[in-house]
């Protein structure tokens, strides 16, 4: 692993670099976290899925958009085409590492719409792969909007809490906008010559079926993303990894 | 400000963040180190000790956060060391990155188990200056279970949780009932601490109520800057008021520990109003330990 700073100067992004075990000259895999709690609460997942694809031969690229995580920005700042941008940047960052054009983008959540937007304005992936992703924005902040409430009922009643704040993250309002108006089932040619959609429920499995290159696959058990009974607990659900990686050593054979 | 990552450590596999100010630190200032809470990774609970850290850049303090070997973005270690040592040995080696920058002295910030191995560092390393422990050690004594679950006895909606088996009553006790071949409790720890009782998590092994009581005077009394945030309304703030206070009583007085008790929030300070009188408390505190240190 190796954590750096990389794109614009002025507003840096922070990124975990997982090189390739030997010297493959695979296809270099960006990862898009989700946002929020769900990112605290992915983290461990996605650095296991980056190790185990590293450990296949797969350079990868995990990162925080600007405002989130180590990333330079302000959370108040966040809209879906400034994150849309950073994972522009991170795959510019990862094709320079590799000096190999092609690239696979994986999103977890909403991470699954940013990192298909982002395969749109890169050129084309080469792999995607949607992980649980957000098909429809407005169901997303319905589920975080009540996600929060429950939270605050049961955690911390009466606790005064400003209309652009989730589970203790800022949700502004641009940011709110666009996740408003975000279906990913819209979006048109999928962005990727070979494209997986994995879910642990049966939700969100029918994205883009029938479409050339698109599969979809479920593997429970479904983790806990958003409930309180997932805090501080790391959540690895180790057959789904396992089956992301081997789709993708399977997909660029 | 600027930010930089680094790998640190005897085999490099520790991650850190160094978060420096816009001019030159003022090397008379302690430089801060922020412990990780839990298994959450190093930019905190709520993100919220990289906004304490570019808060305190802006206040000129040098800071760097990091993650524990395993946690986070650094490697596993490869020996066999416990977590209660090999904590302490990894925040002095992130002590270390900034004393070779030309940090003297230390604040330490930590949150829950963050707060456990802040304590532990204070305790060994005479660099530390002060250390805030926030939500630190929860140590079960008489009248903490009466504190602990009286609003949930007068609370319905635990009694709804309960019946439609959603308490965590159902999850504490399914935990309880070790596996075959595992212990039903955790071995005795080092010399002055109880065993940790058995549950399906990382095994912790907490010091004793005399053992942290002492532990928290020695620092008192040593002059060491202590600043206790908690929840007010949750267990931990009982072993302040229970134990901990007494402790400290003249290190109060003198003004060298203080206490701040935040209402309306849960452990990690989820409420961000909560999280603004967080970052604000410790920034206040930091200053001023940073105003009483001789310079030089």
């Amino acid at each position: 692993m190796k954590p750096f700073f990389f794109g614009d100067s002025r507003r840096p992004l922070f990124g975990v670099l997982h090189p390739p075990r030997g010297s493959s000259r695979r296809p270099g895999v960006v990862i898009c976290p989700p946002f929020g709690q769900e990112s605290l609460r992915a983290h461990r997942s996605l650095r296991e899925l980056a190790t185990r694809l590293a450990d296949a031969g797969f350079p990868a690229l995990r990162f925080d958009y600007g405002g989130s995580g180590d990333s330079a920005g302000e959370p108040e700042e966040a809209r879906l085409e400034g994150w849309v941008g950073d994972v522009s940047a991170a795959v510019e960052e990862m094709r320079e590492s590799t000096g190999e054009s092609r690239v696979t983008l994986v999103g977890l959540r909403l991470g699954g719409a940013v990192a298909a937007l982002g395969a749109r304005i890169v050129g084309g992936a080469e792999m995607l792969v949607l992980w649980e992703p957000v098909v429809d924005g407005a169901t997303h902040l319905a589920e975080l909007r009540r996600a929060h409430a429950e939270w605050v009922r049961d955690h911390a009643p009466g606790a005064k809490v400003a209309p652009d704040e989730v589970l203790g993250f800022t949700l502004p309002a641009g940011l709110v906008a666009d996740i408003d108006g975000l279906r990913l089932d819209q979006i048109e040619p999928v962005p990727a010559r070979r494209t997986l959609v994995v879910t642990s429920g049966e939700a969100g499995t029918r994205l883009w079926e029938g479409r050339p290159g698109v599969e979809q696959r479920v593997v429970p058990p479904a983790p806990v993303w958003l409930h309180a009974e997932g805090m501080s607990r790391a959540l690895v659900p180790g057959a789904l990894i396992e089956a992301v990686v081997a789709w993708v050593e399977g997909a660029s054979a | 400000m600027k930010e930089r990552a680094l790998l640190f450590g005897e085999e490099k596999s520790l991650t850190g963040v160094i978060t420096e100010p816009a001019s030159p630190p003022d090397l008379a200032r302690p430089a801060v180190v922020f412990l990780d809470a839990g298994v959450l990774h190093h930019v905190g609970p709520n993100r919220v000790h990289v906004r304490l850290a570019r808060e305190l850049a802006r206040e000129g303090f040098l800071c760097m956060r990091f993650d524990f070997s395993g946690l986070g973005d650094s490697r596993p270690r490869c020996d066999a060391v416990p977590f209660a040592e090999s904590a302490v040995a990894e925040t002095r080696q992130a002590m270390d990155v900034l004393a070779a920058r030309g940090a003297r002295s230390f604040l330490l910030f930590g949150i829950c188990s963050g707060a456990d191995a802040a304590l532990r560092v204070a305790r060994q390393d005479p660099r530390v200056a002060g250390a805030a422990l926030v939500e630190p050690y929860l140590v079960a004594g008489p009248g903490y279970l009466l504190y602990a679950y009286r609003r949930q006895v007068l609370n319905p909606l635990s009694w709804l949780r309960l019946v439609g088996g959603r308490s965590e009553l159902w999850a504490a006790l399914a935990a309880r009932r070790a596996p075959p071949g595992e212990p039903a409790t955790q071995p005795d720890g080092p010399e002055g601490t109880a065993p940790a009782p058995a549950t399906d998590e990382v095994p912790l092994i907490l010091p004793s109520r005399p053992e942290i009581a002492r532990q928290v005077r020695s620092l008192a009394d040593r002059g060491v800057g202590l600043c206790f945030v908690y929840a007010r309304e949750g267990p931990a703030y009982h072993n302040w008021l229970v134990l901990l206070r007494r402790e400290v009583r003249g290190a109060l007085a003198r003004g060298t520990a203080r206490v701040e008790a935040i209402a309306r929030t849960d452990h990690v300070f989820t409420p961000r109003a909560a999280q603004d009188r967080l970052v604000a408390v410790v920034r206040d505190w930091a200053r001023d330990v940073a105003g009483r240190r001789p310079a030089g």
